[in-house]
């Protein structure tokens, strides 16, 4: 038996647990190498002062007996006093730096949180605004002209998307104009097109979305006309190769 | 050594531990009363032994026996009552192991480690101890001890009290610790030859 293999054993030894043979081979060894011999004593020295005994104190004893009678008996209202001894001493004794990491953890981590939730949109319309306007004589005038504002939109994201789908399918520059009118129940039906897409796709949803769209009423104005224009730039196109 | 290590609540009978649980589930004061003085010594040395603090420890032993008191119910009855109080025992000590290591128990310390230094050093002239100086001297040791098991690691020096101090089997310890048996055995080896290196110097004295 090597001295390597010695000590891997010898801890099984000392502890009465290692098989008969092997403990013959090893005592064998331990009579022949000094070095092993010495770490076997040593060993031996240290368990010996390790059996040693603590024994509970009399009076120690009945103070623990009595204490646990006494939180055992009172239910939860001892309990709830434990629970709040506890959390109090907790920060009473917190280390200082220790204390401050921890409290400026909590608006790092509100922010976070903070963060998170900004990307889910609380409203779920977007208020859109659209030149308008109204052809009218001025008192003052023979001709009638046109009289410029501005009417405020309201788009559900549903609509939004649907026009932004659309328009992502098209694989070129595509543009559209048209003047729509507002109906008394505040939606919008296309009156003129000014310049008809080249894809027919995103007529349909901008129709669509025209026509469910809640436009509120333009301010002196009693028939407004929306101005409605749409523009696909195709950023990539004048790149050779793309 | 066999009468050092071996363990005082393995005396009790089978029977008589399967009785005292029935006892125990039912809530019979006696019963807690019996176990109280069964096991409080136990459950005080391993307590002393992984935080080398009496008063710590005697608040340990208090928290087990109310754990005992409440959770009773919640013991299945798969291991010993002895074990599952040593996983008690020690999951209290692991607790405040760490509670005190996050105030940096090391820049503070052990109130009556500091006592006992403080103490008086000359030996009693009244005492009737026949060699006054081998008290001291052994009491110096116990003391290097506690130091030198105070800086294993916790999981190294748990295996080392169970085995040596309250001599547990390796199953048994492997069950109490949770841990496989060649872990055990491994955690044994380590502490046991850091504790021996460490209290080298002692071992020298006392061969001189």
């Amino acid at each position: 038996m090597t001295c390597q293999e010695t000590r891997e054993k010898i801890h099984e030894y000392l502890d009465g647990e290692l098989a008969a043979n092997q403990a013959a081979v090893l005592e064998l060894h331990l009579g022949e190498c000094d070095k092993c011999r010495d770490f076997w004593e040593g060993l031996i020295w240290v368990k010996q002062a390790l059996a040693v005994r603590e024994r509970l104190p009399v009076p120690a004893q009945e103070q623990v007996w009595n204490q646990v009678h006494f939180r055992a008996h009172y239910g939860w209202p001892v309990w709830l006093q434990e629970q709040w001894d506890r959390f109090r001493t907790y920060w009473r004794d917190l280390d200082r730096l220790l204390l401050w990491s921890k409290l400026s953890a909590i608006p790092v981590t509100l922010g976070f949180f903070v963060m998170v939730l900004m990307q889910f949109p609380l409203v779920q319309f977007q208020h859109w605004t659209y030149p308008a306007f109204e052809m009218r004589r001025m008192p003052s005038s023979v001709f009638t002209e046109p009289l410029m504002t501005q009417v405020m939109a309201r788009h559900t994201h549903a609509d939004i998307d649907e026009i932004w789908s659309a328009a992502w399918k098209i694989p070129y520059e595509d543009s559209l104009s048209l003047v729509a009118q507002i109906t008394p129940a505040g939606h919008a039906e296309i009156d003129q097109i000014l310049k008809y897409p080249k894809n027919q796709d995103l007529l349909a949803a901008v129709d669509d979305s025209l026509r469910s769209t809640r436009f509120q009423s333009a301010r002196n104005i009693r028939n407004p006309l929306v101005i409605y224009s749409f523009q696909k730039i195709d950023v990539y196109s004048d790149l050779p190769g793309l | 050594m066999g009468e050092l290590t071996g363990s005082v609540g393995s005396r009790i009978g089978f029977q008589e531990a399967e009785d005292l649980l029935v006892r125990l589930r039912e809530h019979d004061e006696q019963a807690f009363a019996e176990v109280f003085h069964l096991y409080k010594d136990l459950v005080y040395t391993l307590s002393v032994k992984l935080l080398s603090d009496k008063t710590e420890a005697m608040d340990i032993t208090q928290e087990v026996f109310l754990t005992l008191f409440r959770k009773i119910h919640n013991f299945r009855g798969d291991c010993s009552l002895k074990t599952w109080l040593y996983r008690v025992t020690l999951n209290q000590a692991a607790n405040r192991n760490r509670w005190w290591r996050r105030r940096f128990r090391n820049q503070t310390e052990s109130i009556s480690l500091k006592l006992k230094d403080d103490g008086p050093v000359t030996p009693d002239p009244v005492s009737d101890s026949p060699w006054p100086d081998r008290v001291l001297y052994a009491e110096e040791i116990q003391r290097a001890l506690q130091l030198a098991l105070e800086d294993l690691p916790f999981d190294q020096r748990a295996a080392v009290v169970l085995r040596d101090v309250q001599g547990l089997s390796y199953e048994e310890i492997a069950e109490v610790v949770g841990a496989e048996i060649g872990t055990v055995k491994s955690r044994i080896a380590r502490g046991r030859e850091r504790l021996k290196d460490r209290l080298k110097p002692y071992r020298e004295g006392a061969a001189l």
